[in-house]
This record gives C-alpha cells, sequence and structure tokens, in this order.
C-alpha cells in the first residue's frame, strides 16, 4: 500500500469503526436478540429461534401498528410535500428572514413541538379546542393520528419546502428564460419547465421524509403515547414499550428488526427510483 | 398575503407558547391572561437548568467526536486513494437511514455492561450513528470542491499527507465545520429517544427528557413547560435566525449535489 | 542543482491503456526542457512522477544520482508550479511563500530573510499581507512562482503554469520565466500543451502522444527535423500541408510534408508549379494565410507582399522545401 492510501486508512478508519460499532453491530445484535427469549427482570434469557418471528405474523397489534405506520407516513408525506412546494416557490422570492422564521418549526426539539401542540390541543383550556369545542383532538381514536400527523407537518414541511427550494435553485435561470421568451405563461412554465425539472428533488424529499416519517416515535410518544387504546401506536412506539415497558428484549428486538427491515425496504425502493430518474 | 399565511401556521403557534409562558398559572383557564408574569420561568428551578447543562454536555461532546473523525475520513475519501471509498459514503448515508429503535436494545445492553448506560458520555456513543455520517456528507463535499492541485501542492511543498490534512486543509474547512457543527449541534440537542431510553436518573435527563416527563402534583404545569420549551427553543431560534444561509446550504448540500 | 533523469519509466492506471511506456529521458542540470503533447498523452503524468505525486508501475526516477522511486515529495526537493496556482487560500501571500520552509522546519530568521529576497526578486513585496483571493491572476502567478523559488530545491516543475492567464499576461510571465531561467540557471521542467510556449522558452522540446515519447529536439530542430509526421503537424500554425507527391507535381512515394510558409504562391505559371484555385484568404495581420484546392487536395500557404487574388482565382503553387513520409508516417530523411 502507498504511503498515501496507508494515511488515507488510518484517517478514515476512526469513523467507520466508530459507524459500524454503534450501528451496525447494534443491529446485527438485534437481529440475534430477537432469536431469543430475553426479559430482563426475569433474567430469563434462551434461544427460541424464529418463535418471535412466528408470533409477530399472529400479532394483531403489530399489524395495527403498521397499518397506523404505513397511513402516517403516507399522509404526512404527501401533505408535506404539497405544501412544500408552494412554500419553496415562496421561500425563493423571500429575504433571509422569513427564510430563518420559515426554518424555526424545523430547529426545535419534537419535544417541544409536540408538547406545544398538545397545548394547543389541550381538551380544556386548549385554544383550538376554544375555536373548535366540538372536536376531541386527542381523545378520539380516528382524530387523534391526525392531530399526530398535523404535527408532523408543521415541524417538518419547512425541511421538505428547504429541499425543493435547493431544487428550485438548480433549474437554470435561461432555462425559465427561454420559456418566457417562447411565450409561455406562468402557470405553463410551472407545470411544463419547473415541475419535470423539479423531479429529482422532489424524489429525494420523497426518500428523505418517507423514511423519516416510517420510524416515528417523538412527536406521538410525547402527544398521546400511542393512546387512546392503541390507536395512535406505531412501530416504533409499540417495539419502545415493549422493550423498556415490559422489558421484553426478545420480541422488542423482533419488532425493532421488522421496522427496520420496512424502512430499508423503503429505503432499496425509492433509491433505486432516484437512480433511475438521474 | 401568501407571507403572512405562512407565518401565522409556522411561527403561529411559537407566539401562543411565548404567551402561554408568560401567562399566570391561575388564569389559565381563562381565555386571555390579565396580566403577564415571569412566574414560570422562575419555577422552573434548578432540575432544569440541570437538563440544559446536560444537553449543552451531550450536544458538545457529540460535536466534538463528529467533527474530529468525521472531517478526517471525509478528507481521506475526497483525496486519498483509500480503498473503496465510494462504498463508504453510501455505508454512511444508509446508516444515517437506521431507525433508532433497531440499534436501541442491543446499545441498552452493551452500555449497560460498560456502565456506561445512565451516562451522558454513554448517549454520545448513539447519538454519532446519525450526527457522523450528516457531517462525512458534508466535509466531503466541501474537500472535493476545492480544486486537485492544492493537494498536489502542499505535497511537493514538502507535507505528509497528514501534514496536508492537519496545515492546509483542516484550518480551510473552517466554514464548513462550522455548519457541520451547528448542524450536529441542534440534532443532539434536540434527540428523544436514545436519551429517554437510556437515561434514568432524573439528574441526568436532557432538555427533551425532562420537557416530556415535566410533571406536576395534580395537573399538568402548562405554564411552566412552555417557560422550559421557551428556554429550549430560543438557542436554537438564535442558530437559525444567525446562521440561516449555513444551515440551508448544509441540509441541501447532498440534495443539489445528488 | 540536479540533472533528472528518467529510464524506462510506465505507468499504468487500474483502467484504459498504460498512461505512459517505457519513456526514457535525460534532462541535464541546469536544462530547460518542455513535455508537449495533446491532452492525455502522458506530460502531466510525468510531471507527476518526477515530483513524486505518483509512484511509476516501471522504470526509474533519478534526481542527480539519487533514485528517487518510493520517496515522497518532500524527500525529492522539487518545487512546482501549478495551473490554478494552487494558493492556499487562508494563508497571506507570506504565509504560502513560508509554508513549505516552515514544513521543512527552517528557523524562523532564515524563513523571513528568504520570503523577503522571493519577494523582492518577483517584485511582490508591497502583497506579502494580503489574501490570495485578493490578488489579480498575474499577481497570484507571481505568488504561486515565488512559493517553488523560496525553496531553492533541485529542480523546477511546472505544469502549464501559464493556461489561465489571458494572451497579454501570458506573453508577459512568458518573458518572465526565461529570463528566471537565465538567471538561475536551473533544471526546469515545464509540461504546456501550447506549442508556442514550449518553442520560445525552451532548450529541448519532448513531444508525447499516448503515453509514448516521440522525439526530444531543440526547438529549431524538432520544427525543421520531426521524426514523423505527428511531430510535424503538432508544430506550426496554421498546420503542416500533407499531400500525395503527385498533387505538387513531384515523384516517389508516401506522403509529403510542406509547411505553408514554405510553400511559394504565384500569379503565373513558372518552373515546377502546379495549378490550384484560391478559396479563402485570411488575414491575420503580419501574415496572409491562403488556402487554395487543387485536384481532391487542400493546402495552406503563406502569401507573398503583393497577393491580390480572390476566392475563385486560378494560381500557381511550388513547394520550396518539403519532407517525406513513408507509409508509417516516418520521416523518410
Amino acid at each position: 500500500m502507498t504511503r498515501e492510501a496507508k494515511a488515507g486508512v488510518a484517517l478514515a478508519a476512526p469513523a467507520f469503526v466508530l459507524l459500524a460499532g454503534v450501528a451496525v453491530a447494534p443491529v446485527l445484535a438485534a437481529v440475534w436478540l430477537s432469536l431469543h427469549r430475553s426479559i430482563l427482570v426475569f433474567h430469563e434469557h434462551r434461544f427460541v429461534g424464529l418463535a418471535n418471528f412466528q408470533f409477530l405474523l399472529s400479532d394483531a397489534r403489530f399489524r395495527a401498528a403498521l397499518g397506523t405506520t404505513a397511513y402516517f407516513t403516507a399522509v404526512a408525506v404527501c401533505v408535506e410535500i404539497l405544501i412544500g412546494l408552494p412554500l419553496a416557490l415562496l421561500l425563493q422570492r423571500s429575504s433571509g428572514v422569513f427564510r430563518a422564521a420559515m426554518l424555526l418549526p424545523w430547529a426545535v426539539p419534537t419535544a417541544v413541538s409536540a408538547r406545544l401542540w398538545a397545548w394547543l390541543f389541550n381538551p380544556q383550556y386548549g385554544l383550538l379546542h376554544r375555536l373548535l369545542p366540538a372536536v376531541d383532538w386527542l381523545g378520539s381514536p380516528r382524530v387523534a393520528l391526525h392531530a399526530a400527523i398535523l404535527v408532523d407537518v408543521w415541524k417538518t414541511t419547512p425541511f421538505v419546502a428547504l429541499l425543493l427550494l435547493a431544487g428550485l435553485q438548480s433549474i437554470p435561470e435561461d432555462v425559465v428564460k427561454a420559456a418566457r421568451i417562447d411565450g409561455a405563461r406562468p402557470a405553463r412554465i410551472f407545470w411544463s419547465i419547473t415541475l419535470p425539472l423539479l423531479k429529482p428533488a422532489l424524489l429525494l424529499a420523497l426518500l428523505f421524509r418517507s423514511l423519516d416519517a416510517f420510524r416515528v416515535f417523538d412527536a406521538i410518544y410525547v402527544l398521546t403515547e400511542g393512546g387512546p387504546g392503541n390507536s395512535t401506536e406505531t412501530l416504533s412506539i409499540y417495539a419502545y414499550k415493549t422493550l423498556l415497558r415490559a422489558g421484553d428484549f426478545g420480541y422488542g428486538s423482533t419488532l425493532a428488526v421488522a421496522t427496520f427491515l420496512c424502512v430499508a425496504c423503503i429505503g432499496l425502493l425509492f433509491g433505486r427510483a432516484l437512480r433511475e430518474r438521474t | 398575503m401568501k407571507r403572512g399565511l405562512a407565518l401565522f401556521f409556522f411561527v403561529g403557534p411559537f407566539l401562543w407558547m411565548a404567551l402561554t409562558s408568560l401567562w399566570p398559572e391561575a388564569q389559565l383557564t381563562r381565555p386571555l391572561p390579565e396580566a403577564l408574569t415571569l412566574a414560570s420561568y422562575a419555577g422552573l428551578g434548578g432540575s432544569f437548568a440541570r437538563a440544559v447543562a446536560n444537553s449543552l454536555l451531550v450536544a458538545a461532546l457529540t460535536t466534538a467526536v463528529c467533527l474530529a473523525a468525521g472531517s478526517a475520513a471525509a478528507f481521506a475519501i475526497a483525496r486519498l486513494p483509500v480503498p473503496g471509498k465510494g462504498g463508504l459514503l453510501a455505508f454512511a448515508l444508509a446508516v444515517s437511514m437506521f431507525p433508532p429503535i433497531a440499534t436501541v436494545s442491543p446499545l441498552y445492553l452493551v452500555l449497560r455492561t460498560l456502565g456506561l448506560r445512565d451516562s451522558l458520555p454513554g448517549l454520545v456513543l448513539p447519538y454519532t450513528t446519525f450526527a457522523l455520517p450528516l457531517t462525512l456528507w458534508l466535509m466531503t463535499s466541501f474537500f472535493r470542491a476545492l480544486p486537485d492541485e492544492l493537494y498536489r501542492a502542499a505535497r511537493v511543498d514538502g507535507c505528509t499527507p497528514w501534514q496536508a490534512y492537519l496545515r492546509v486543509f483542516l484550518p480551510l474547512s473552517a466554514p464548513a465545520l462550522a455548519t457541520s457543527a451547528i448542524l450536529v449541534f441542534i440534532f443532539s440537542w434536540n434527540e428523544l429517544l436514545y436519551a429517554l431510553a437510556l437515561i434514568s436518573t432524573p439528574e441526568r435527563r436532557t432538555i427533551p427528557v425532562a420537557i416530556v416527563l415535566f410533571a406536576g402534583e395534580h395537573a399538568e404545569p402548562w405554564g411552566q413547560i412552555a417557560a422550559a420549551s421557551m428556554v429550549a427553543t430560543l438557542p436554537l431560534a438564535a442558530l437559525v435566525l444567525l446562521f440561516q444561509r449555513r444551515i440551508v446550504a448544509g441540509l441541501t448540500a447532498g440534495a443539489v449535489k445528488g | 542543482m540536479a540533472a533528472v533523469t528518467l529510464e524506462g519509466l510506465g505507468k499504468s492506471f487500474h483502467t484504459g491503456a498504460p498512461a505512459l511506456r517505457d519513456l526514457s529521458l535525460h534532462i541535464a542540470d541546469g536544462e530547460f526542457v518542455s513535455l508537449v503533447g495533446p491532452s492525455g498523452c502522458g506530460k502531466s503524468t510525468t510531471l507527476n512522477l518526477i515530483a513524486g505525486l505518483d509512484q511509476p508501475t516501471s522504470g526509474t526516477v533519478r534526481i542527480g544520482e539519487r533514485i528517487v522511486n518510493g520517496l515522497s515529495p518532500a524527500e525529492r526537493d522539487v518545487a512546482m508550479v501549478f495551473q490554478s496556482y494552487a494558493l492556499y487560500p487562508h494563508k497571506d501571500v507570506r504565509g504560502n511563500l513560508a509554508f513549505p520552509l516552515e514544513v521543512a522546519r527552517l528557523e524562523r530568521g532564515e524563513i523571513e530573510r528568504r520570503v523577503g529576497e522571493t519577494a523582492e526578486m518577483l517584485g511582490i513585496r508591497e502583497l506579502l499581507a494580503r489574501r490570495p483571493r485578493e490578488l489579480s491572476g498575474g499577481q497570484r502567478q507571481r505568488v504561486a512562482l515565488g512559493r517553488a523559488l523560496v525553496r531553492r530545491p533541485q529542480v523546477y516543475l511546472f505544469d502549464e503554469p501559464l493556461s489561465n492567464l489571458d494572451a497579454a499576461l501570458r506573453m508577459e510571465m512568458r518573458a518572465e520565466i526565461k529570463a528566471l531561467h537565465q538567471r538561475l540557471r536551473a533544471t526546469f521542467v515545464y509540461v504546456t500543451h501550447d506549442q508556442a510556449e514550449a518553442m520560445t522558452l525552451s532548450d529541448r522540446i519532448a513531444l508525447l502522444r499516448a503515453g509514448e515519447l516521440q522525439q526530444v529536439s531543440p526547438p529549431r530542430e524538432i520544427y525543421r527535423q520531426p521524426v514523423n509526421r505527428f511531430v510535424a503537424a503538432f508544430f506550426g500554425v496554421p498546420r503542416i500541408n500533407v499531400l500525395p507527391p503527385d498533387a505538387l507535381g513531384l515523384s516517389g512515394e508516401g506522403l509529403l510534408g510542406v509547411r505553408p510558409e514554405d510553400l511559394e504562391i504565384s500569379t503565373a505559371p513558372g518552373t515546377g508549379s502546379v495549378a490550384a484555385t484560391v478559396d479563402l484568404v485570411e488575414l491575420t495581420g503580419a501574415e496572409t494565410w491562403v488556402t487554395l484546392s487543387l485536384g481532391g487536395e487542400r493546402v495552406v500557404g503563406r502569401a507573398p507582399a503583393d497577393f491580390a487574388l480572390e476566392p475563385g482565382a486560378a494560381a500557381w503553387i511550388r513547394a520550396q522545401r518539403h519532407l517525406r513520409f513513408d507509409d508509417e508516417g516516418r520521416t523518410i530523411p
């Protein structure tokens, strides 16, 4: 190996050893744990093969959590892109102060944003409750999940808008100028020029946000802890409760591995679409 | 008009939170307060100050570790013939997409064995899973944008690869380091799941955990929760206002380059 | 100062054809040698191998008596001037000049003395406190030159140092580099794709093509006595005319090469001249170049001072001297 390559390996090693140690090894360990019955408080730990996965397939609560997570992801990401696109167009023509203001929801801890909205939703004194007394925001199973989606939309639409803004800014001005000289009106320019050229950025936003929304934990945990009656329980929350509330590291890891596989599938699917487009 | 609507939706809730934090606790049942008070802030007390200090410590440590390891690796990937370096970046990206729940159970057991479970330095390790890939991507694209001849010039001027990194490229990368530091700091400051899962001693809680587990004697102390949220938000608001350009550039660096 | 000797030098990268094949070249102490050729010919690779930025796949690099294969750039005592200047943007001019001396751990006083001397010599003393981004292209070039000079290395390497300058500044810096070489009498290895630059600066020119050395000769010789058709075509603007002998009314095998300035154009037939038609007349200032067609061939010639023909007119041409290439393109002596 040349001196150059030796130095390169030495410089790169700490970062990648760290990543392998804190991410890859734990995922593999989680797979191993998922093959065990392992309950901390009972000091029980024995190999059970695929029994946990067998249980997983018949576990109605898992199916419900998977459905909830998928619904949450699909609706939240669609709404975020639908709002994020006009917001990006707005940001393109706006000053730095406005951009900074829009960035604020992205920057605050999700715990804070969830608490903030929980206060707005508060069934006694919350502002939204006062404005719309008929809606039981967090108490009704059907509404609660949508309330959580609203919080997620509020928190992450600015990020989507930023990604799309970067895409907008990479469209050469001359192309838009040419279209104007060719006589296209603004709406026509948007549909025929801007939107097609924005496709890579849209796909990227879709990928990032889907992966992120699918592992949602903070917002829902703070808002409802998965309630009422497990109606807002996502995979991450179900796994978290099983692991750390029930102390069941075996089945909890099984749920965690299932979540990981779902996220990996989304990543591979979108990743492939992205590579084909660009 | 459009801007007004956007501000109303995205910034309005903050203003309501700010108002709530100044709202006398006894008057929260009314539609609007009659007077404003700092009592909720005063009532936060030492335990929340503790949480702020804890969050600062964890965020600072995570930032330091990620910048040190990340910039060195980024330099190697951008400028040196590291075997398989194309795959390394993709690997880092993939790791950053891992759901935290997937690693929390083994990390819990490992950190417990090491005696680091209920400790702030123990939090830094899981935090690197998302912070380090971010630093790596940002720094690599920065180093790649520098002309190739700069590295050759440093070598001909007598630098070893290490010296070229430490004496030429590291000082040069100050702006990218700052951007990475801001983003990593924000992410670490905000993280909830690992902190909730790994920290059990109340004195070691970080801000998000403290805010989530805020409990009063009877009802939830909304005035204090709002005050705590304001305290957690203000440093971030300051960062965002001061470094808006940098943050936007950092967040979208990967997106523009594909 | 030292000679540079390359023996059987070869370099292959992972993909594609070898970048350099069996290159042997001796550059004498104090000599100015230019490496020229089309892009991808291996000239920059050669420079990197001399500098130690890259290691050869085969062959040896010698600087003075020392074989330097495997040594890092730091151990070779060479300096290099780059096309993009490659100044350190975070250091001021003083810092840029001092950097190689600091890396070599010279003492403070000596560094300052040398930086001062070099700045004086290049007339950049008043720029010492400025950052590279505050300098013009010409000033940056001077600083880059200074960073090489301050080392007083055994060998100076130049990688297309003037390519980023505009035409006027390029002429000026060209003269300056020439003067510098005459003053230092150091070994200069200079890579360029600009044949005029190589012609005016060099003691000898080495022409490479697809990793293979074609010819190494003094400028006049490489122009007048090229070893093959490729070398003949590389030097000279407009390009050398290549056409079958019978087109010019001459006999023999192979192809003829006639430089435009050797093509005599007249308005009346003379001994040994052939008829042609004027296609195009180009005035470039000092010279007028005329493109003519004869049979199926096109040729370019330099017009006489009193030239007054319009396109379409008939003219007579005669080659005052010519080269002859065999079927493989080699020059037949």
